[in-house]
């Protein structure tokens, strides 16, 4: 067989193998149902994200530089902390948005009545949440570049916005579930 | 038979063996009630397998009863990876239009992109080319489309079996081998012996790996695989879907 039709079709092969792989360890590991409780929901709070968007004001910035025995060192150090304050709160709101998102599919998948809309939003709502998470990681990278427009509202707000939609699947029906 | 080099003849015999105790494991444990499309596709793979013994492989007969049973074969397998679907996704109101609008899309995704490597083979005006060149596409789709059914099992934590798994995995191995060996036998490369030796074992490894994974245990269905699923299991996921309702109403009336 040629070489230039080996190498094509050895990458195909190597790269359909990964998906196989990648599908199925994911399949035979998925998450454990028993972990999405009321209790986590009755414990959950968009207030929590709060002080997310003052994190990376410059006013803070701005008053330091006022006081005496200001130098910019003291700045530098307070916004490497800030952002990395930032990121771990990133990763809590990820976290919660994808705890609400594995408790709509329970609701879908045990629902008695067809939920086809609510999945859509469901998803749509996934992928500009992921893609608003990405931008801000972005942001974020850039942060010691000078790019200071980090915008962390619209990631609370599609937080937000999921928790009403979860809510609206619950409201519905008094939504029944039945065993599959 | 004799027609066939020595390790060919093993293969083939190892093969009508596990074919034959499979056949009769799913009839033992019932599973052939649920599995009827895959039943019946073992049962033609039987019958072609023994013809070799009886009938010279160069013989006009062997080759008008290959492209027969090949062609039987084929359709079954895709209706067995329809059956599996549909039984994966029995009794699942919720999501009733969403699989069906799912599996409508991959299904024509999966045939577009199996169609592209198309305009590289080379058709040979016999019977047999013919079946070829039909036989890749359908192997190489109905592998897109595993994949892709897997991806939407793991987007949704729809409840599955052993089985299932067990069964997806056996398929994906066996169309992509199946997909790959007359891919390049269409491209014009002849590599008889070694391609089948190579086709021949990984689908004896896939028949071995049903005659010893699929059984009745298999059948129940689990959220997370290898957690024991019982009806109690179910009651107290059903009371937690109940009471993170009641927690969700009770914060809106806030």
């Amino acid at each position: 067989m040629q070489l230039p039709l080996i190498l094509p079709l050895a990458l195909v092969l190597v790269l359909l193998a990964a998906c196989f792989v990648g599908l199925f360890w994911r399949l035979a590991s998925r998450f454990d149902a028993q972990h999405c409780t009321s209790e986590w929901l009755d414990g959950f709070s968009l207030d929590s994200y709060a002080p997310m968007e003052r994190l990376l004001e410059s006013s803070d910035v701005e008053f330091l530089a006022s006081q005496a025995g200001y130098h910019a060192e003291i700045a530098k150090r307070l916004m490497v902390e800030r952002r990395r304050i930032f990121a771990a709160y990133l990763g809590h709101l990820v976290r919660d948005f994808n705890q609400l998102v594995r408790i709509g599919k329970l609701m879908i998948v045990y629902s008695t009545e067809d939920r086809q809309e609510f999945a859509r939003r469901l998803w749509r709502q996934q992928i500009r949440f992921y893609a608003g998470v990405c931008s801000l990681r972005l942001q974020l990278a850039l942060y010691p570049l000078g790019w200071t427009a980090t915008d962390p509202h619209r990631l609370v707000a599609a937080l937000a916005s999921m928790r009403n939609q979860v809510q609206l699947l619950a409201s519905l029906s008094q939504t029944q579930f039945e065993p599959v | 038979m004799h027609q066939l080099p020595i390790e060919q003849q093993i293969l083939l015999v190892a093969q009508i063996v596990v074919l034959v105790a499979l056949c009769a494991k799913l009839w033992w444990d019932g599973l052939y009630k649920i599995y009827s499309w895959f039943f019946g596709y073992l049962v033609v793979e039987l019958l072609q397998m023994l013809v070799p013994l009886f009938v010279p492989l160069n013989s006009p007969t062997y080759r008008d009863y290959y492209v027969v049973s090949q062609a039987l074969v084929i359709c079954f397998s895709a209706l067995v990876i329809l059956e599996l679907y549909s039984i994966i996704l029995r009794g699942l109101a919720g999501i009733e239009k969403v699989s069906r609008r799912y599996i409508k899309v991959t299904l024509l995704l999966a045939i577009l992109v199996s169609l592209l490597p198309s305009r590289l083979e080379k058709t040979s005006n016999t019977l047999t080319g013919y079946l070829f060149v039909f036989q890749r596409p359908v192997m190489s789709s109905l592998f897109i489309l595993i994949l892709l059914i897997a991806g939407f099992l793991v987007y949704y934590p729809i409840p599955i079996g052993r089985n299932v798994l067990v069964y997806l995995v056996g398929f994906a191995v066996y169309f992509v081998a199946t997909g790959t060996t007359v891919f390049i036998r269409n491209l014009g490369h002849y590599w008889g012996r070694p391609m089948s030796d190579v086709y021949m074992g990984v689908y004896l490894t896939s028949l071995a790996l049903w005659l010893f994974a699929l059984n009745r245990q298999g059948e129940t269905k689990s959220v997370v695989v290898g957690h024991q699923w019982n009806p109690s299991d179910e009651r107290r996921l059903l009371a937690q879907l109940e009471a993170i309702n009641a927690s969700l109403l009770r914060s809106a009336r806030k």
